[in-house]
């Protein structure tokens, strides 16, 4: 059967083009899935574990472990220290020590102060992680290394003179000189990246710790040539006891890299599970479209195999012809995939590490894991999606291959026990749908489609061709060939199904993703700006410093700043917090929630407070609290825990008797303004420190005085954006999958009709007419499929976004209309391109040719 | 009525006794064989001629185990086959029955030398060389054997399919209309071919055709009508087979 199948392959190559193409897509998304996972851990191992990757072991206190066994108040029992140090270096199998730690420092280059964090750097070579760019290590008290980023950043160069900083416990104040000596390699490390990382001599580092007793995060350690690591472990342990450490860990740096990554990342990895799931559900589509697509092999096939039955084959053999195909079919397209997976992430990794500086450590990992779970996976999903096909092919009779022609309709009447079975599928489905998207619970959301969407295939002989045939002759216009091809649509009921299923398929998964990411975009994005509703406060607490209007107009004026509320004290709350008000219209711009406008009697206050108004006195509470106005507001509770309560001036005008003009002689002395800025979306991170501090001197105040929630949101911004690129790129996929079953089945099924065709072409049906028919066909096919689909999705994207949104809180429902309008145009055109090859052919042929052609 | 191709020999390679089928029900019901019986002597060239409608065809589909008789019992090489379940009939085809199609029935795949050994490779058995040889020499095949059906020509197509009806020295070679795609030359040359495998070889053939020439090849004609054996004819020719058929009101 081996040399039959091989046979066919070669023979038939181009009908197993569509199968390979789904397989191989859907194949490389689960591979590129994987190498995304493992790229991101190399990626981590490369950045987090820059510290200690040269060393033997690592070793590090383990807080957890105190604990959990209540030595947490101990810190002597976790933390490592000089004692354990020293009583490391001291055993046997050890070459060099080093132990790591950072400290926080104020750095004064010239003018300006910074903050950095401070390290040293290891003596033995074995164990040192700073590479130098330029200039020399510092070895001295009186010198500094300063890494690459920040001293560009800052203007700092070698042979600069800096100050460095720290304030003792005690509250000692501690200065330094040093002297720039080196230029560093920027770090990787996501923990230290975010400041100036500044190498220090041992004898700085101590000076500037006041003689603190120094707490290692890490002590690196380097042993002797042939040492075996597992056997030096138990001495490390019993050294450290001795000096008093009794919760610790000594790990290889692998171990510890793994266990810092699991600790970065939350202990598990969402993006991976969420990519997971994505490439099950292209799979699952794969699947469906080879289905339909060996289905249609083998109905072409019918004859050949008759013959074979005749000639002796058995039916285990004729099964076993159509498996080897599957499985040879499977295995290539799978291999391919895997392929293109590589190639594409070998590029987008080459392209980001080019492009994003920030990104040079970005590694590509090919795991073992990468390249077989996806090889099974494409091979084992394209036999099991054979098997039903196969099993159609074990049932031919011998008798079929001597009928002169082959028009035996295929049996495609829905047995009853594949309508029970869908029914059930589809009640069961839907049931864990609606269950997960109540509780939240994206697995089980999820479980419930895979279960529901099958059962709807399999109830789709029974709709899809009716709701064909009932739009067909409402459409059809009574021309010939609208009747013909809305009655051809019905006279098949398997063959519109199965046509109409592809699609079905393609589309419900579009639809699922465009209504699904929608949705959860709107969910997230009011969820974030509820929590995090300015992108900056400027806050100067304890001064009750007036801004100059010149001031404020330079504020306005700065690169980024798109718009600038400034809010004037008006008042107290009965719970002592101090009140303000601003221009109703600067606030709608600085306010990234547009359901949190403060409108007539509203006040704006933060999650802390609880009720429904909010007391508020005129003026300031210390002065004149009696002669105030006193005025109940409706609060406005947002999700923001540190907000000042804002009204709009109209109401601090109507309720408290206040304008801007007499609100600051009311505070009096306690007058004090508070600035909300909104800031233009696309700035980076780098370009947010640089606003920082520009506006921290324009307006004369200390750069802590300017907070506000635009880092974070940018982070979830970074994150929601990257989730969609993904969904965008899952969605290409599964569209490009069902394109190609659609182009398929349709053309496959013109193909399967050639004699049918011709007859009508002998009793009088002309080129164009037959054209037309079977655009006609198509189209109302298509169309159908896509109209089915996108409701279908439309309700699995709810759902699914419901149960994903679940924990963050309420769905905010949006509905990409546009869209979806879109994608159903965009089916029937396929639909009615696949029709244009396969007509032509049909029409081309003469009557008689078409008649003789089996 | 039972009808014996008289033959010297008692050696019998297909017999049927009592031999029913029945299409269809209610008022669509046909019945294609009303209680057949007949022998096939080994060694023999049987054609089996009738109107349309007769159960000509239906008949050689039971005999070959292709269709599923009703009732009756049909022995090939003293095997009961009516008794046998699906892969035990299948088996019993691809060993001892072998056919020749009117539309040729080549696998479009493989070449014409894959296509003869395909019986044999369904079997998992090999083949013998120097039978091989044989019959691609006596059928003139050997320098077309590499290729596939859509490159020959529908006679060169048709000795492929007679190659791989005899290759496995079947008890019984089965041809229905083998010549109705060929012309009158090409048509004469395979049953020609058919016939002195029978002489030379030793093989038995039953033949459907409704062909008179085609039918004055054989040793023996059977004419049918309404699913019934209704006459014979020895040694027949051209015009004995066409007056034959006259008088059943074909």
């Amino acid at each position: 059967m081996l040399q039959l199948a091989l046979a066919n392959l070669k023979t038939y190559s181009r009908r197993f083009i569509a199968v390979t193409l789904a397989v191989m897509i859907g194949t490389a998304f689960l591979a590129a899935t994987l190498m995304v996972n493992a790229s991101a851990t190399e990626t981590l191992k490369n950045s987090i574990g820059s510290n200690y990757a040269t060393a033997d072991l690592v070793i590090t206190g383990d807080y957890t472990a105190a604990y959990d066994n209540g030595d947490d108040e101990k810190s002597a029992t976790y933390s490592l220290g000089a004692k354990a140090l020293k009583a490391i270096e001291g055993t046997a199998g050890v070459t060099a020590v080093h132990g790591i730690a950072n400290d926080g420092v104020s750095v004064n280059a010239g003018s300006k102060e910074y903050f950095a964090s401070v390290n040293t750097a290891a003596a033995d070579p074995r164990l040192n992680t700073v590479v130098l760019e330029s200039g020399t290590l510092p070895v001295s008290g009186e010198q500094v290394a300063v890494d690459a980023t920040y001293a560009k950043e800052y203007n700092i160069s070698l042979g600069d003179v800096l100050v460095l900083g720290t304030t003792t416990e005690a509250g000692k104040e501690i200065h330094r000189q040093a002297k720039v000596t080196g230029i560093t390699a920027s770090s990787n490390n996501p923990m230290t990246g975010s400041a100036m990382n500044l190498t220090v001599g041992d004898s700085l580092f101590e000076a500037l710790s006041g003689g603190q007793e120094p707490n290692y995060n890490n002590i690196t350690v380097a042993a002797a040539e042939g040492t075996n690591l597992n056997d030096l472990k138990a001495p490390l342990g019993a050294a450290l006891e001795s000096a008093g450490v009794k919760h610790f860990q000594v790990n290889t740096p692998n171990e510890q890299i793994a266990k810092d990554v699991a600790a970065f990342s939350g202990g598990q990895d969402q993006l991976t599970v969420v990519l997971l799931v994505f490439a099950l559900i292209a799979l699952v589509v794969t699947g469906l479209v080879v289905m339909n697509t060996f289905a249609v092999l083998i109905a072409q096939r019918t004859r050949e195999l008759a013959l074979m039955r005749t000639l002796g084959a058995l039916r285990k053999q004729i099964r076993s012809s159509v498996l080897i195909e599957a499985l040879l079919v499977g295995l290539i397209a799978s291999a391919a995939g895997v392929l293109l997976a590589t190639g594409i992430m070998a590029g987008l990794i080459a392209i980001l590490s080019a492009t994003v500086s920030e990104m040079s450590f970005v590694a590509l990992s090919v795991s073992v894991q990468s390249v077989v779970v996806p090889m099974l996976a494409g091979t084992v999903i394209t036999l099991i999606a054979a098997w039903v096909p196969a099993r159609k092919a074990m049932s031919v009779a011998p008798l079929a291959a001597l009928r002169p022609a082959d028009d035996a309709a295929v049996g495609n009447k829905a047995g009853k026990v594949r309508i029970v079975l869908g029914t059930l599928l589809v009640i069961a489905g839907a049931g864990a749908l609606a269950y997960g998207a109540v509780k939240g619970d994206i697995l089980i959301a999820f479980g419930g489609g895979m279960l529901s969407f099958p059962g709807v295939l399999m109830l789709g002989s029974l709709f899809l061709p009716k709701t064909v045939s009932a739009i067909g002759a409402l459409t059809s216009g009574g021309t010939v060939p609208g009747k013909l091809a809305s009655l051809n649509a019905v006279r098949n009921p398997g063959r519109t199904t199965a046509t109409a299923t592809a699609l079905l398929i393609g589309v419900t998964l579009v639809s699922m993703m465009m209504v699904g990411a929608q949705t959860a975009k709107a969910s997230l994005g009011d969820a974030l700006g509820s929590e995090y509703l300015v992108d900056v406060v400027v806050d100067d607490y304890g001064t009750t410093k007036e801004y100059s209007a010149e001031q404020l107009n330079k504020l306005e004026h700065l690169n980024g700043v798109q718009g600038l509320a400034a809010l004037t004290r008006v008042g107290t709350s009965d719970g002592g917090q101090n009140v303000f008000a601003a221009e109703p219209q600067n606030l709608k711009t600085v306010i990234n929630s547009t359901k949190q406008v403060p409108g007539m009697g509203d006040v704006l206050v933060s999650g802390n407070n609880k009720g429904e108004t909010m007391a508020v006195h005129a003026g300031d509470n210390g002065e004149d609290t009696a002669s105030g106005t006193k005025a109940e507001l409706k609060m406005l509770i947002t999700e923001s825990d540190s907000l000042q309560p804002v009204m709009g001036w109209d109401t601090a005008e109507k309720m408290l008797g206040l304008t801007p003009d007499t609100a600051a002689k009311a505070m009096g002395s306690n007058a004090g303004s508070v600035l909300w800025l909104k800031i233009e979306d696309s700035l980076s991170s780098a370009d947010l420190r640089v606003l920082q501090s520009d506006i921290a001197s324009a307006l004369n105040v200390e750069e802590y005085a300017v907070g506000g929630g635009i880092m974070e949101m940018q982070m979830f911004n970074t994150v929601i954006d990257m989730l969609l690129m993904i969904v965008s790129g899952l969605l290409a996929v599964a569209v490009l999958i069902a394109l190609i079953g659609v182009a398929n089945t349709l053309s496959l099924s013109v193909l399967e009709r050639t004699r049918e065709n011709s007859l009508l072409r002998a009793l009088g049906l002309t080129r164009g007419q037959l054209k037309k028919m079977l655009a006609t066909e198509a189209v109302l096919i298509g169309g159908v499929a896509a109209l089915l689909g996108v409701l279908l999705g439309s309700a699995y994207g709810l759902l699914g976004a419901q149960s994903v949104m679940g924990a963050f809180g309420a769905m905010s429902v949006s509905i990409p209309w546009l869209q979806l309008a879109g994608v159903i145009a965009v089916s029937v055109a396929a639909a009615l391109a696949a029709s244009i090859v396969p007509a032509r052919r049909a029409a081309k042929l003469a009557p008689v040719q078409g008649l003789a052609s089996e | 009525m039972t009808i014996t191709a008289p033959h010297t020999s008692t050696d019998i390679a297909v017999h049927a006794t009592n031999l029913t089928k029945i299409y269809g029900e209610g008022s669509t019901r046909v019945e294609a064989l009303r209680g057949v019986d007949v022998s096939f002597a080994r060694g023999r060239f049987t054609a089996i001629m009738g109107p349309s409608g007769s159960g000509k065809s239906t008949l050689m589909h039971c005999l070959a185990g292709l269709d599923e008789a009703n009732g009756g019992s049909i022995f090939i090489g003293g095997t009961d086959i009516s008794k046998l379940n699906d892969d035990a009939l299948t088996k019993m085809r691809r060993e001892k029955v072998g056919f020749v199609f009117q539309s040729f029935n080549l696998v479009p795949t493989l070449t014409a030398e894959a296509n003869i050994l395909l019986p044999l490779a369904l079997a998992g058995k090999k083949h013998d060389a120097a039978w091989l040889e044989t019959i691609v020499s006596t059928l003139g095949l050997k320098d077309r054997l590499n290729h596939k059906p859509h490159e020959l020509s529908g006679g060169q197509q048709q000795r492929v399919a007679v190659a791989r009806a005899l290759l496995t020295r079947p008890e019984v070679v089965f041809g229905d209309e083998p010549t109705g795609n060929l012309d009158s030359r090409t048509g004469a040359e395979v049953l020609s071919l058919l016939r002195s495998s029978t002489r030379e070889m030793g093989q038995t053939i039953i033949m459907v055709t409704h062909d008179a020439v085609a039918a004055s090849y054989a040793d023996t004609v059977l004419l049918m009508k309404d699913g019934q054996l209704v006459g014979q004819l020895e040694d027949p020719t051209v015009e004995s087979v066409t007056q034959a058929l006259s008088g059943l009101g074909a």
